[in-house]
């Protein structure tokens, strides 16, 4: 099988969609789900399933141990989106597998005994499909899925039951929220039978106006018409709406757009602390600037990117700090660095 | 995902049913059903063994799954049902558990918890279906489909445990006179041993 990692990302969808992912849930058959297993099953499990793994070099995974390896370390493989929060608790034997270019990863003994993780960045569900279910096939050959006829796939939660798939998209969408359209766009979601989150998951709050959709049902819809049904149906949908919210409020407030952003850039290039949350409001603000064409000189990707780079744990690896006020001052000073700010003030006398 | 399904859990089930005679959880459960009346009594297994019911003592020590104990029930007459809270015979994990938890315990959780977790299922997967959809998409490559008589085997005693959880008798009796007859119709075409 010819594994999809290295195919062209199409970025057609950038000003809207930041991340594809498409998960599979699976577990051994004839073993106790996570829950219910002690501590010789849970070993008993990772260990089968990580040899399998092992012996699939063409997957290029790196390995990640919760309970060897520094915190710093998974806090990066989280802001990434390559673990769950769930995976970092305090619990069973666990295991990560990951590709470095974040095309996929895999968790041990999370909520199921394997979740395999695809990516694709823009638009990319096809991508992140393909990722995922590139894995599971070559898995398959090699493990025994717990799998009934008429149930399908068995998972520990029966919300997952079936193809025990989840995908995901992790969409921008400040232009829907400033005309005050979240609402609708809830319902919307809801109607289609689909859940509708902040950026961390469950329950979180939408930072930096981003958002996270997934499919609810997983019983009685092949994954191919799944994704066909986000991507054709919902998702253009969603990237009509979002883009025209922007074209509305450029053209019947552009003061007020042009306004939020140039103050954004502006804090961005000249302030000395920076938090985590205040920096991804700000980037939040830069983006739909630079998507709606009010900002030029810098790219989509550098203000995606820092996204990411501002988060505690990539900042932590980046610089080695950990305490809260040194990691405000190394934001502030990567920021605007990024986007040509004045320079940081030990420079400049 | 799981908070929605939770509060799903909390309000379709909210306390676990108590021994009518001493209050500790209740795991007998009796209906009699006479000239269309119904009663109920929730006991626990010694209330129950003190109150004789010990005719049906086998599903309260030893809970097996539910077709087998709906077969045993119907077989036994639709004028007394004793009926053990199933437990999972493979990890012993109860429906009390999985509404604590909103997690089962082992794949044959599905099979043993079925009857209670069916209406729950449905409503978390497709709010307009009356019947739960059968799988559609990956399978393992080396699972084999079962045959197509087996398939509807199953799909009648799914049906039947559907009719006697929603307590429709009648259709429960139609139903178990259908995969009687169905049994009869299959059984010779299986070679002999």
């Amino acid at each position: 099988m010819i594994l999809p990692f290295e195919q062209h990302e199409d970025d057609a969808l950038l000003d809207v969609v930041l991340i594809s992912r498409a998960r599979l849930a699976r577990n051994i058959s004839g073993e106790p789900f996570v829950n219910r297993a002690n501590r010789e099953e849970q070993i008993r499990i990772r260990d089968g399933i990580a040899s399998a793994l092992r012996g699939l070099p063409e997957l290029g995974l790196h390995w990640f141990d919760p309970e060897t390896a520094p915190s710093a370390e998974g806090q990066v493989l989280l802001e990434r989106h390559l673990i769950s929060p769930k995976f970092l608790e305090p619990g069973p034997h666990r295991l990560a597998g990951y590709r470095e270019d974040a095309r996929l990863s895999v968790m041990i003994n999370e909520e199921d005994h394997l979740r395999i993780q695809g990516y694709g960045l823009a638009g990319g569900l096809s991508l992140a499909w393909a990722n995922a279910k590139g894995c599971e096939r070559l898995l398959d050959e090699h493990l025994n899925f717990a799998f009934n006829e008429q149930l399908g796939y068995l998972t520990a939660c029966p919300t997952n039951v079936g193809t025990g798939i989840r995908l995901s998209l992790m969409l921008h969408l400040p232009g829907i929220s400033l005309i005050g359209g979240m609402d609708r766009m809830q319902h919307a979601a809801d109607d289609l039978n689909l859940e509708m989150r902040g950026t961390s998951g469950e329950g979180s709050e939408a930072i930096g106006h981003l958002h996270q959709i997934s499919n609810r049902r997983t019983l009685g819809v092949d994954e191919e018409d799944l994704l066909h049904f986000l991507e054709h149906d919902f998702l253009s949908r969603v990237v009509r709406e979002e883009r025209r919210a922007r074209d509305t409020l450029l053209s019947t407030r552009r003061e007020f757009l042009d306004d939020r952003v140039q103050r954004a850039l502006a804090m961005l290039r000249h302030a000395r602390l920076l938090g985590e949350r205040e920096a991804l409001d700000l980037l939040s603000e830069l983006r739909l600037g630079i998507a709606a064409g009010l900002l030029t000189g810098v790219p989509l990707q550098t203000a995606g990117q820092l996204m990411q780079r501002v988060r505690s744990g990539h900042l932590t690896r980046a610089t080695g700090c950990t305490e809260e006020e040194p990691l405000r001052i190394q934001r502030a000073d990567l920021v605007r660095r990024e986007l040509g700010g004045d320079s940081p003030p030990s420079e400049s006398t | 995902m799981g908070a929605t399904f939770r509060e799903e859990l909390g309000q379709t089930y909210t306390e676990s049913m108590q021994c009518d005679e001493c209050g500790k959880p209740a795991n007998v459960h009796e209906i009699r059903v006479e000239k269309g009346m119904k009663t109920e009594r929730h006991l626990c297994s010694e209330c129950a063994a003190k109150a004789g019911l010990t005719a049906q003592e086998a599903h309260v020590d030893a809970p097996t799954n539910p077709v087998e104990m709906i077969k045993q029930v119907l077989a036994a007459g639709p004028e007394i049902e004793v009926r053990a809270a199933p437990e999972c015979p493979t990890c012993g994990s109860t429906f009390a558990r999985f509404r604590k938890m909103a997690l089962l315990g082992c794949p044959d959780c599905y099979q043993a918890l079925e009857v209670p977790m069916q209406p729950l299922i449905l409503r978390s997967q497709a709010a307009e279906a009356r019947e739960l959809p059968e799988h559609q998409g990956l399978r393992p490559s080396g699972f084999k489909s079962p045959s197509q008589p087996t398939k509807t085997l199953i799909r009648l005693e799914r049906e039947l445990q559907g009719a006697i959880h929603a307590e429709q008798y009648e259709r429960a009796a139609d139903l178990r006179d259908k995969i009687r007859k169905f049994n009869e119709g299959i059984e010779p075409r299986d070679p002999p041993e």
